[in-house]
């Protein structure tokens, strides 16, 4: 990729000149380096863009890539067996993309991976053992908790970085997650999605149900939008009635501009796109495949599905990004010991979350394809680490780094409720591209094909594959923002490297 | 020298800590000061400077007749005795090693002295011609600088804000939120002419509110959490009660601070010990299980408390800023942990280790480090908080005066350094070294800036001061306060004082855990996983939306007694919202409004039905629905439900009604098998709304409160009966959606019929009054401090 950088033409030519010299002068190029007098946030050479929209689809929990993305030898369940024998609970799948093979209950996904490229070797330097938060704010952000700083999502990066793309459309849209913070977990995760030390500017827009929209995109409950208009002219007779010196004062003037801004953001392309009702019938059904198995058949945990946010909530991002949003991110909630965060009959919990998943995410695509938005809508699919088989199957409290040295030779699967992938494995977890100037139709990466299931061909690291999301978007990584007196990047002090074998 | 450390003995209050083994006891042979020790406890001001005795007995002997021991005062006076050379280069190195011993407070009140002499007096203020204009020291600083530099304003002085506004102003400034309306009319009916400082006065001395505003602040600099565990990793705690405790007594702010570190000391946090995920961890401020939490929480003390910005440095030197080195804030971050740290650079190890040094020339200290962990912190913090220390106090009051002007003297107020210029340096060396003698009494320095004529200027944008932060060593003058926008706090607390004209402590926002959509619009953080001691303050449409069609600014606003029963008129709603009389030609916008509203807006009721024919798509049903027609009019069902005298219920969940002003729903008690009671459960962001009739048999909520409320006894049995629960009873706003609903009972055979949600609208008048104070509070003049 870095003989891919295109030179912009930002900044001065004095900015450039200054670079020049600098780099003549034989300073260290990228971390760390700070032009005299430089803009902060305006790298001077910037990767070619070659999406301008992104829809990030967030698997929180932990999902076992051998049952999803890197399928291993199918070992159907025996009482008795050793951990070291299961490496696989459902057979594996042929894809439309040569030699790639899924799980099955893929088999949507399968059938576009010739649009889909998949990394199979992302790697962590740390080890997260049994905390979730900690893995989810280091590939939320690129960094690790705790950091000393606010540190943005990536989401807010893109929004500072790029803009909005509709002058009416928000730039970081987040759907599907509850505005809750009533306990530390989600306390902790409205953090690392938000926008850190970059202000409400960059704050996502929150739709926690897609059927109900952007709440605050409409009038509040018995209010008509004549009086809403007639009480905005009430509040511009005010202001400008208001004493002379704060009329004249830039800060209020801001502050009206972007009331303005908001009222206007009501009638805005972006309410449209909640309006599903000009989507055809088996459109809106492929968005909603609800997760029981079968007819007649109930979730294992009928009380965590969220599949009737997450499938819309694909429908709505796809409706946003058509309208103009730039950033969107799909969340399948999060729920510890729920959904992908399997603990216990991860085999049966696995068929049923792919079922969730599998459909709407598939249209998604297809949509995209449809609308000639493929090109330039890159679609990510990610999780916080893999799995692998866990040592002590219900809990999943193996001390840091145990998972990946974990043979299984000494575990012993009982019972059905033991067969899954119960372990938290942070050395290892896949994540899945369509489209946004991605390759198509290929895997990237091996991994062993028994336990320990470690990357053996072309691992990547987070802060690369940031980078390499970045640089489809036509971020430099060594772009940066001031905090506290110093330059804070946007993958981790400037070294993400975006990966050539990934991109076209 | 000893006789300093002499007076230790008797002071030492019960419980306040062992004092040192070897301090003897007070020569009872005074007066004066035979004994030649001082107790910071006893002084008076002499020719305008504070002397010290060694008891009561003392001083008042020199009270009634100074002169007659003026001439001996001097060698007593702990300045005298530790004047700068002898305090450096002559101390008695067991005196200092005693003084630094421990950090209680009433040693930390001696050493402040002694130490004190360390630090060379400040520049006093220039003369200034034409006084009069001045209000205090500050001003003669500022007005001197405006003089150096040539600048028109040092002739013709810019006007100071009007009386409403530095009202408001003041109010938001101390307490937080703004005044009620008996408050500001007592302040502007107010003739006195010292009426500013008396308000500065009267409000400082309000100490909860003081406290309560200054909480958030704080707990956004310390990282106070309300969990002990976030992400897998310990936090350093909850210090908000600490945080409100310590400004509701004005505790001394190098206690403050020193507490942090020293958790020896009385009044500090003792850490606690916690468990998650299996593991023990400790938590407390100064967290030093690892390198990487122990450089953490030096450099959080660094850049809190010293103003300087040390983080870079954690892995390699310090890319800006050549005063860290990174082997230096090592030293430093190594005098919190148990032993000296490793150099690590770039996460690579060296096997090299860095000896622990105190960073900051602390002139006279002890520079020895001890070798356990207790007496480290302890050193620490002693030297941290020393008046000597260059940074400590400067830190602060740099701070202070940010708060209330907008921008500090020295910018950036966390990474001041020595080669960006600070504006007016001589003011903030004079400000600290006032507060640094004065018991490090915030309080006093707040005062001081309150009623300096600097903070009571006009806010003038041509004026204002302006910070780039590619050029933080401009000067700023402030001839102009700089505009400042409100907290979350300060937003949602006014907003909830005016409505109802009053604000109980407990009642304020700074006490909620958990965040909504709101408080996260206004930029109030859900978690302080990281310290941060400012918060963005530009607006953004995300925020914006918030206000202009969020429920639960609607609800503070829509539903408030100033727009409702308390019916304010036009002109009150605006003084209590903007602390200022409305113009005619403002008021003549509420007008204008009204008449529109009344005429088009013209509400009728109305009323819905749910559940009566057929079950909502979204809605989902729990517990034994049993349907029937029994009892029914065509095409209707109705539901039955029996219980053996335990309370029994049904319910349904997944509704997204409008609010409704009252809940109605018609039942039929079985007259052969009637309930003991029967209870109506709302659900609206929880389900604690539970309306009951007959016995109070079910459990749930709080009696007599909306989570719990009788309305009368059971209806007759064997035939409809339509109830009603008018929806305030309950504890739902206008604003409050209906999500759910469960129908329960004790006893009996209950056929639950119709429910029905009645709308009535609010008066057109009422309605337009909420308009006007919705314009009043989303206009810039509420959202800033002007």
């Amino acid at each position: 990729m870095s003989t891919e950088i295109e030179t912009r033409s930002v900044g001065s030519v004095a900015r450039e000149m200054s670079r020049r010299a600098v780099l003549g002068a034989g300073l260290a190029v990228g971390a760390g380096l700070v032009l005299p007098g430089g803009v902060l946030g305006v790298p001077l050479l910037r990767p070619r863009a070659r999406a301008e929209a992104c829809i990030f689809i967030w698997l929180p929990g932990g999902v076992a890539q051998t049952d999803t993305f890197d399928p291993k030898a199918y070992s159907p369940f025996e009482a008795g067996m050793k951990g070291s024998e299961l490496l696989g609970t459902c057979p594996s799948i042929p894809t439309t993309a040569d030699g790639v093979r899924f799980g099955a209950g893929l088999e949507g996904l399968a059938s576009v991976m010739d649009r889909g490229c998949v990394l199979r070797t992302l790697t962590s330097d740390a080890a997260f053992g049994a905390i979730h938060l900690k893995a989810q704010y280091n590939l939320m952000t690129g960094y690790l908790f705790p950091v000393g700083v606010k540190a943005p999502s990536i989401g807010a990066v893109v929004s500072r970085t790029l803009g909005r793309r509709h002058r009416q459309v928000p730039a970081y849209i987040y759907i599907g997650r509850d505005i809750d913070t009533s306990d530390e977990e989600r306390t902790f995760i409205s953090e690392y999605l938000g926008s850190g030390f970059y202000g409400l500017e960059h704050a996502p827009f929150m739709i926690p149900e897609p059927s109900r929209g952007l709440a605050t995109l409409s009038a509040a409950a018995g209010m008509s939008v004549e009086r809403l208009d007639q009480r905005q002219a009430i509040l511009r007779g005010l202001h400008g009635a208001s004493a002379e010196k704060l009329r004249d004062s830039a800060k209020a003037q801001e502050y009206m501009a972007l009331m303005a801004e908001a009222r206007a953001m009501m009638d805005s392309p972006v309410k449209k796109a909640f309006e599903f009702s000009d989507e055809r019938p088996e459109v809106l059904a492929a968005y909603s495949p609800g997760g029981a198995l079968g007819a007649g058949e109930s979730l294992l945990d009928p009380s965590y599905d969220h599949s009737n946010r997450f499938g819309p909530g694909l429908l709505l991002a796809r409706r946003l990004v058509e309208a103009g949003a730039r950033f969107v991110q799909v969340e399948y909630q999060y729920g510890p010991f729920k959904g992908f965060d399997m603990h216990e009959n991860g085999a049966r919990r696995m068929r049923e979350m792919k079922r969730q998943i599998d459909g709407p995410i598939t249209r998604l695509v297809l949509d995209l394809e449809e609308r000639g938005m493929l090109d330039t809508t890159l679609v990510v699919v990610a999780t916080e680490f893999g799995r692998t088989i866990a040592s002590q199957p219900a809990a999943g409290v193996e001390p840091d780094g145990a998972a990946e040295s974990h043979s299984g030779e000494h575990l012993v699967v009982a019972n059905e409720s033991m067969y899954g992938f119960h372990g938290h494995f942070s050395s290892c977890k896949d994540m899945l591209f369509f489209g946004g100037g991605f390759r198509r139709g290929v895997a990237y990466g091996a991994t062993a094909d028994r336990h320990p299931l470690l990357p053996v061909e072309k691992p990547v690291s987070l802060i690369d594959t940031h980078a390499t999301i970045y640089a489809a978007l036509g971020i430099a990584p060594d772009t940066s923002y001031e905090t506290e007196g110093r330059p804070f990047y946007v993958t981790k002090d400037g070294k993400g490297k975006p990966i050539a074998g990934l991109l076209a | 020298m000893s006789g300093v450390l002499t007076v230790l003995s008797p002071t030492v209050r019960p419980g306040a800590g062992e004092p040192p083994a070897d301090v003897g006891l007070a020569n009872p042979t005074c007066p004066v000061m035979e004994g030649e020790a001082v107790d910071p406890e006893f002084y008076t001001e002499y020719e305008g400077k504070r002397v010290y005795f060694c008891c009561r007995k003392c001083l008042r002997a020199f009270s009634e007749n100074p002169a007659k021991y003026a001439e001996r005062l001097p060698r007593f006076q702990p300045q005298e005795l530790a004047a700068p050379g002898e305090a450096m280069g002559g101390a008695d190195p067991r005196v200092t090693q005693r003084l630094f011993a421990t950090n209680d407070p009433q040693v930390m009140a001696i050493r402040r002295i002694v130490r004190l002499g360390a630090v060379p007096a400040p520049a006093q203020p220039p003369a200034i011609h034409g006084g009069a204009w001045v209000h205090n020291d500050i001003d003669r600083f500022v007005v001197g600088a405006w003089a150096a530099a040539g600048l028109p304003q040092a002739d013709s002085p810019p006007p100071v804000c009007d009386d409403a506004t530095f009202a408001r102003r003041v109010y938001l400034d101390v307490i937080g939120m703004v005044p009620t309306l008996p408050e500001l009319r007592r302040f502007l009916e107010d003739t006195s002419p010292e009426k500013r400082a008396a308000l500065v006065d009267e409000l400082l001395a309000r100490h909860q509110d003081y406290a309560d505003h200054w909480t958030p602040f704080w707990e956004d600099a310390l990282g106070s959490t309300n969990v002990n565990n976030q992400g897998g990793v310990p936090g350093r705690g909850s210090y908000r009660t600490w945080i409100n405790e310590s400004f509701r007594t004005n505790k001394a702010f190098d206690v403050f601070a020193a507490e942090l570190i020293d958790t020896t000391m009385p009044g500090a946090q003792k850490p606690m010990v916690a468990e998650a995920n299996g593991l023990r961890t400790r938590t407390s401020y100064i967290l030093n299980d690892t390198h990487t939490r122990t450089l953490q929480s030096a450099a959080a003390v660094g850049q809190v408390f010293l103003g300087t910005a040390m983080k870079c440095a954690s892995c390699h030197n310090h890319f800006e800023n050549d005063e860290w080195p990174q082997d230096r804030f090592l030293a430093f971050a190594g005098m919190f942990a148990p032993a000296d740290l490793e150099a690590i650079r770039c996460e690579v190890k060296s096997g090299r280790m860095v000896a622990s040094a105190y960073p900051f020339g602390v002139p006279g200290a002890p520079d020895e480090v001890p070798s356990d962990e207790v007496a480290r912190l302890r050193r620490v913090a002693a030297l941290t908080t020393d008046p000597a220390n260059p940074r400590f106090s400067r830190s602060i009051v740099n701070r202070l005066w940010k708060r209330y002007l907008g921008l500090g003297l020295a910018e950036p107020a966390d990474d001041a350094r020595d080669s960006i210029d600070a504006s007016m340096p001589e003011l903030l060396d004079w400000l600290a070294y006032d507060l640094a003698s004065h018991d490090f009494d915030l309080k006093r320095t707040i005062r001081l800036i309150l009623t300096s004529r600097t903070y009571q200027l006009r806010y003038d944008p041509a004026l204002e001061d302006h910070l780039d932060v590619a050029a933080p060593g401009e000067p700023r003058w402030f001839r102009s306060p700089s505009l400042r926008r409100l907290t979350a706090e300060q937003v949602v607390d006014s907003a909830v004082r005016i409505a109802n004209q009053g604000l109980p402590s407990q009642d304020r926002l700074f006490r909620r855990n958990a965040s909504s959509s709101l408080t996260l619009a206004l930029g109030r953080p859900a978690s302080r996983n990281e310290i941060s001691t400012g918060r963005p303050d530009a607006p953004a449409v995300v925020q914006l939306l918030e206000l202009m069609n969020g429920s639960e600014f609607a609800s503070l606003i829509y539903e408030s007694p100033i727009t409702g029963d308390y019916a304010g008129g036009h002109r009150d709603i605006f003084l209590a919202a903007l602390g200022r009389e409305p113009t005619t030609a403002e008021l003549d916008l509420a007008a204008e409004h009204t008449r529109l509203v009344a005429a088009s807006e013209r509400g009728q009721a109305t009323e819905q039905h749910l559940l009566t024919r057929e079950t909502p798509a979204h809605a989902r049903l729990s517990g034994a629905w049993e349907w029937s027609g029994e009892h029914a009019m065509a095409g209707e069902r109705r539901h039955v439900q029996v219980s053996d005298g335990a309370p029994v219920q049904h319910y349904v969940l997944g509704l997204d009604e409008a609010p409704a002003t009252y809940v109605r729903v018609w039942v039929r008690l079985d007259p052969d098998n009637p309930p003991r009671e029967i209870m109506l459960q709302v659900h609206s962001r929880g389900w604690e709304h539970r309306a009951f009739w007959g016995d109070d048999v079910i459990q749930f909520g709080k009696a007599e409160t909306p989570s719990r409320r009788r309305l009368g006894d059971l209806p007759r049995a064997g035939e409809w009966v339509r109830l009603e629960v008018r929806a305030d009873a309950i504890g739902l706003g206008t604003m409050d959606r209906i999500e759910g609903l469960s129908f329960d009972q004790a006893g009996g055979r209950v056929w639950w019929g119709a429910v029905s949600l009645l709308r009535v609208p609010p008066s057109p008048e009422q309605t337009a009054r909420g308009d006007w104070l919705w314009a009043l509070l989303a206009s810039p003049e509420f959202q800033y401090v002007h």
